[in-house]
């Protein structure tokens, strides 16, 4: 039994520790609180499934900004395509992730230009 | 090889076989059920086969280094649950996740190619993100963080675990102190829990010199370059980094890997994960950016920029004194050591300095600006290196100063007993 003592440790350390990650992502980790108000807020004015704009100003994730956008094209979720580019927008996508239900069936992606950036337009489904 | 470290090795060779399998899977639309069995009898096939097969001569770990290993891999998940973040980091968001998102999907996986940005890089090989896909269906989505996570924390702990394992009848103090070291770099632990691939990559190249460094020992025994093999393949269907290192692997390592009585196994490894990667790269992925920023700018004129060289070895210095300055002391004191000692270095110490020549090439052909894929890539390449330098260095200091208390061999199954 002894033989076998360090790979049980070895197994249990990794499933437990990913089983405590779970844990903490879900329940004790947040990265933004305003971000998830925001969510929240984002939720309550949309139907719970279809697609949503969502304009990001870069580094603010104002409520009125989310709401003009949803005046304009109520059904999609819009992001920068150099999201990644800003820290603040980065998180607020690992966030999305968590919201929403990734649908890559409805996966299409448009690219153009306004008069004010460069967008990807990417479907997703709130849940 | 000792015997935890066959079950770890293991682990990672069905990793490999999952993430191929799962990927054939969705080529040819095969149903998750039959897939599962599938994957289960590979699985169960790898671990026969490397239970029965290996060449099982035993290194007796001592007490305190039985509790030493136990206590740090226990210690190293603790830093890592800590060091965990939503989603892994950026590159885990927008290239691996991602991808692994599109995968979970059988029929519509295809339209991850759809993303042509810089950003999701969909040319990357999928070893880590058909294990993700796979292993989110079989959960039925309910682990969504920790799916990833423990992908990426198995071969964080895997890596130091698999060093200490196999450099332990070396030296017992280096294996120790390197073991240390890597469990409290808080630099590797960090990258080993975002969720790249960055780690993966660097434990199949760690495994490539480790099964390189047995076959060398005993040059009978040809299942030692089928493993070297099956690493290297894995590696190559990590990322595109891979198929450079191993490439330079196989030309340090020419005269072991293409013996004649040797061609057949080695072929048997790779080739498995050549072929997916060709069948990939040719009808699934976009063009590399390497290979399409070639045609967009005169390659004569970054070749010749002496520029770019200077930002290069600039920025290597910078990140090996930010980073790794304990291994660069290391290496110093392994050159003079082997100075003091009129010894030549061995060949796989040499290879590092191809790994960095081959690296410059890249970089000097990018069509990114040079500055911003430095300051983006460069401290990761260093990492991918990082296990295998320590390995490597361990084996060749323990030669240089053996140490006085060196393992006994236990021969548990008295298959090495031959006459």
């Amino acid at each position: 039994m002894t033989k076998y003592l360090f790979i049980i440790v070895f197994g249990a350390a990794i499933l437990l520790t990913a089983i405590a990650d779970e844990y903490k992502m879900r329940h004790l980790f947040n990265y933004n609180d305003e971000l998830t108000m925001h969510l929240d807020a984002l939720k309550s004015f949309v139907p719970a499934s279809g697609i949503l704009y969502y304009r990001l100003n870069n580094t603010k994730f104002s409520e009125p900004i989310i709401r003009s956008r949803f005046v304009l094209a109520p059904r999609c979720i819009l992001i920068p395509e150099n999201a990644g580019q800003h820290y603040d927008t980065l998180l607020l996508i690992n966030e999305l992730q968590d919201r929403i239900e990734f649908d890559s069936t409805q996966k299409t992606i448009w690219s153009y230009r306004d008069t004010l950036a460069q967008y990807s337009l990417i479907n997703f489904k709130i849940i | 090889m000792q015997r935890n470290s066959i079950y770890i090795i293991g682990m990672s060779f069905c990793f490999g076989c999952i993430s191929l399998l799962y990927f054939w899977g969705l080529i040819v639309g095969l149903p998750l059920v039959a897939n599962i069995l599938l994957v289960a009898l590979v699985c169960i096939g790898v671990f026969v086969f490397l239970l029965k097969k290996t060449p099982d001569t035993l290194y007796a770990l001592t007490f305190k280094q039985n509790l030493l290993l136990t206590m740090g891999v226990i210690l190293m998940s603790t830093f890592c649950l800590f060091l965990a973040r939503k989603n892994g980091d950026w590159d885990a968001v927008y290239i691996y996740n991602l991808a692994a998102k599109f995968l979970e999907d059988p029929v519509h996986w295809r339209q991850l190619f759809l993303y042509k940005d810089q950003l999701s890089h969909t040319d990357y090989p999928l070893h880590v993100p058909a294990l993700v896909a796979f292993l989110q269906r079989i959960t039925g989505g309910g682990f969504k963080e920790s799916v990833p996570y423990f992908v990426s924390l198995f071969y964080t702990l895997a890596v130091a675990t698999i060093i200490f394992l196999e450099t332990a009848h070396v030296h017992k103090l280096l294996s120790a102190i390197v073991f240390i070291l890597i469990g409290t770099n808080t630099y590797f632990l960090n990258n080993g829990v975002i969720q790249c691939a960055d780690i993966p990559l660097s434990f199949y190249l760690l495994l490539s010199f480790v099964f390189m460094q047995h076959y060398r020992q005993t040059p009978k025994e040809k299942i030692w370059i089928l493993y070297c093999g099956i690493a290297l393949g894995c590696a190559i269907w990590i990322k595109n980094e891979g198929t450079l290192y191993a490439f330079l692997f196989c030309i340090v390592f020419y005269k072991e890997l293409f013996a004649k009585k040797n061609m057949l196994v080695l072929s048997l490894g790779v080739m498995p994960f050549v072929l997916t990667l060709l069948i990939f790269k040719i009808a699934y992925a976009p063009t590399n950016d390497l290979i399409k920023g070639l045609g967009q700018e005169s390659w004569t004129v970054k070749l010749l920029d002496k520029q770019r060289y200077k930002l290069i070895v600039e920025a290597f210095v910078q990140y090996i004194g930010l980073y790794f300055y304990i291994p660069q002391l290391a290496a110093i004191a392994y050159v003079f050591l082997s100075i003091y000692k009129q010894k030549t270095p061995d060949k796989s110490v040499l290879i590092f300095i191809l790994f960095a020549l081959g690296i410059t090439i890249v970089y000097v052909f990018t069509y990114q600006n040079l500055s911003w894929h430095l300051q983006t890539s460069m401290s990761r390449i260093l990492l991918q290196w990082y296990p295998s330098f320590w390995f490597v260095l361990v084996i060749q200091l323990g030669k240089l100063m053996p140490s006085p208390g060196v393992q006994e061999e236990i021969d548990i199954r008295g298959i090495n007993k031959k006459p």
